[in-house]
């Protein structure tokens, strides 16, 4: 009688694996934890199963992501994660029954690996697209898993890292998805942790339409040079994703979306981790404290003779700034794009800041629409995230171009001005030599109630250069000599009283005069005496930026 | 090989030409040097390669977006 008993109870079984896509080795494993009598058998039955769903796709599908250049999702996060730190959650969930014959089986994890784990002793929650597991796709569950990590880590309050590489949403799948529970739930998340935990986009091989947005909403986005793109919309005819959405002709140099291009996969999680050590775990707490061993008190011979006193020449302000912060080291953000303007985080007595600097080396280091965006964008971070900002200046003024202000300089110049307004962290600016017209909103250091504004003996400052003043000034006098060589003679002499007068005036206001060579004391010296700022606002709902 | 196109980033007058057709450049060379708003500009190689093409000669007054140099990496 027991034979035909298990005869019904195989065909049973058989029925139901059929309908579930349960590949046979899983089914084993199951009967074995199933009908286990210890629990060490039942342990011994659950990682056996464990080690089958970490293959996600399989061998195959594996090899096939080592050959495009790219690692799987776990690889990938073992990198970005301390050694034996990292643990994976709903790794057993799998895609909903669809009707369509997709391969549920396959469907391990249904795509994507969540959990956390900690970057240089830090706790983290990451989520990771896996890219074997049909092709990444986002799926219901897929979506779902994202979504509650996400919301773990804002309970959690830990930086979230998302490593993107999907082909795109999986249509059959989500035409059922249950409204919000989509990746409209991403990015909801992403916009309300937004100030709250650092959130940073890994896009790592494909990422398009939805999650673009997804990604779009990160504070910082890596991409991979080659071997990853990102667009919005699809691709025009004759267009394929990777032109459209391509890392370097792209998103690095072009649309500025792309905040650190890396040159391959270990380069892209290395400076990930980097990155992370520069930040605060969230907004309630301030950035960490790494010693480099760096003597703040060093002084640096080579500043004195860095800026060229002939004011149309050009210097490095990257070595300015390798030589002030501490060990040279500089996370620079976003270093391709809008170049006459330099954004990035370095220490100074182990303390994170945040740089801000012209560069005389592009475009005279002159402001414009993108440079504008680019300063906008990484004060505020630096202002929701305790992290105080030092001004480099260098600028002539605001580019003075038809393009620029028919594209709306003007709109994207007051997000600026508007983002240094509200910037609550402690506040410095140095002038190294030029700062111009509306340059000085723009690098403001005390000019917008900020703290502090010192200058190297180099700095020239005002509304304008002398010789356009006079020409504004003076234009009825200078109109009204008759000879040309009397009216020159007069020009000349005006541009030199002014220049004189200016000079006398804004030696006089300067806050302190700064010999080159004690920048970096004289930093470390005024962010101990800031290190407790705080400044209360009107409250209101949201602040409305000018985008 | 790619090509790189180089383009004049704000309008200018090109005070020299620092590289010749065949030069190998490194990302960060000087390729010219353009003057604007009284400022002198150097235009760099955004990579390294060799100079393909050139399109400009000192004195020349150039416009946001035009060509300078092509760079073949």
């Amino acid at each position: 009688m027991t034979t035909q008993k298990d005869q019904e109870e195989q065909e049973l079984l058989r029925r139901m694996t059929e309908r579930l896509k349960i590949p046979p080795e899983f089914l084993e494993a199951r009967r074995r934890l199933k009908e286990a009598k210890t629990v060490a058998e039942k342990v011994k039955a659950l990682e056996d199963e464990r080690r089958m769903i970490l293959q996600g796709g399989g061998p195959d599908a594996i090899k096939k992501q080592h050959e495009r250049g790219r690692l799987t999702a776990r690889e990938r996060v073992e990198k970005l994660l301390d050694h034996g730190t990292l643990q994976e959650l709903d790794l057993w969930h799998r895609p909903y029954e669809t009707g369509f014959d997709i391969g549920e089986e396959r469907g391990r994890g249904d795509g994507v690996v969540v959990g956390y784990g900690q970057v240089h002793s830090r706790p983290i929650t990451f989520w990771a697209q896996d890219a074997t597991v049909m092709g990444g796709t986002v799926g219901t569950v897929h979506a779902r898993k994202v979504t509650m990590i996400m919301k773990n880590a804002l309970d959690a309050m830990t930086p979230v890292v998302g490593i993107f590489d999907s082909e795109g949403l999986r249509a059959h799948d989500v035409i059922q998805y249950p409204e919000f529970y989509s990746t409209s739930a991403m990015t909801y998340f992403q916009t309300v942790a937004s100030g709250v935990l650092p959130k940073i986009a890994l896009v790592m091989g494909p990422c398009a339409g939805d999650m673009s947005i997804v990604a779009g909403l990160s504070d910082f986005i890596f991409m991979v040079r080659g071997t990853s793109y990102m667009h919005l919309a699809p691709p025009p005819d004759g267009t394929s994703g990777e032109q459209l959405g391509d890392a370097w002709n792209v998103h690095a140099k072009v649309s500025g979306s792309c905040d650190v291009l890396a040159e391959n996969e270990d380069d892209c999680l290395k400076r990930c981790r980097e990155l992370l050590s520069y930040l605060p775990q969230n907004n309630t707490e301030k950035p960490p404290v790494v010693d480099k061993g760096d003597d703040p008190n060093r002084r640096e011979e080579e500043l004195l003779e860095i800026v060229p006193t002939n004011s149309a020449l050009p210097y490095s302000m990257y070595r300015v700034i390798s030589l002030i912060v501490d060990k040279g080291e500089f996370f620079e953000i976003k270093r391709y794009w809008a170049r006459n303007l330099i954004t990035g985080f370095a220490r100074l007595d182990g303390k994170t800041v945040g740089i801000v600097a012209n560069n005389p080396q592009d475009k005279g280091g002159c402001m414009n629409l993108d440079a504008a965006d680019k300063m906008s964008r990484f004060v505020r971070f630096c202002d929701a995230f305790s992290i105080p900002v030092i001004w480099l200046a260098d600028c002539p003024a605001f580019l003075p171009a038809v393009d620029e202000e028919v594209r709306g300089l003007i709109r994207h110049g007051s997000g600026v001005i508007y983002a240094n307004t509200e910037v609550t962290t402690p506040q410095i600016t140095v002038v190294l030599r030029k700062l111009y017209g509306g340059g000085g909103l723009a690098m403001p250091g005390q000019w917008l109630l900020g703290d502090l504004n010192v200058a190297w003996p180099t700095q020239e400052r005002g509304l304008m250069a002398p010789e356009g003043a006079v020409s504004i000034i003076y234009r009825r006098e200078l109109s009204e000599i008759k000879d040309q060589g009397e009216r020159a003679k007069q020009e000349k002499r005006r541009i030199l009283e002014l220049d004189w007068g200016l000079d006398m005036l804004l030696r006089e206001s300067t806050q302190q005069w700064l010999d080159p060579r004690d920048t970096r004391p004289f930093l470390i010296n005024a962010l101990k005496w800031l290190e407790n700022r705080k400044e209360e606002r009107p409250g209101r709902k949201h602040e409305n930026i000018r985008i | 090989m790619a090509l790189e196109r180089v383009e004049a980033p704000i309008p200018g007058k090109i005070l020299s030409v620092d590289v010749k057709v065949g030069s190998m450049v490194k990302e960060g060379d000087a390729i010219c040097r353009l003057e604007s708003m009284k400022m002198e500009v150097p235009i760099t190689a955004p990579l390294n390669g060799v100079v393909k093409e050139l399109h400009i000669s000192p004195e020349q007054i150039v416009r946001t977006g035009n060509l300078l140099a092509v760079i073949e990496f």
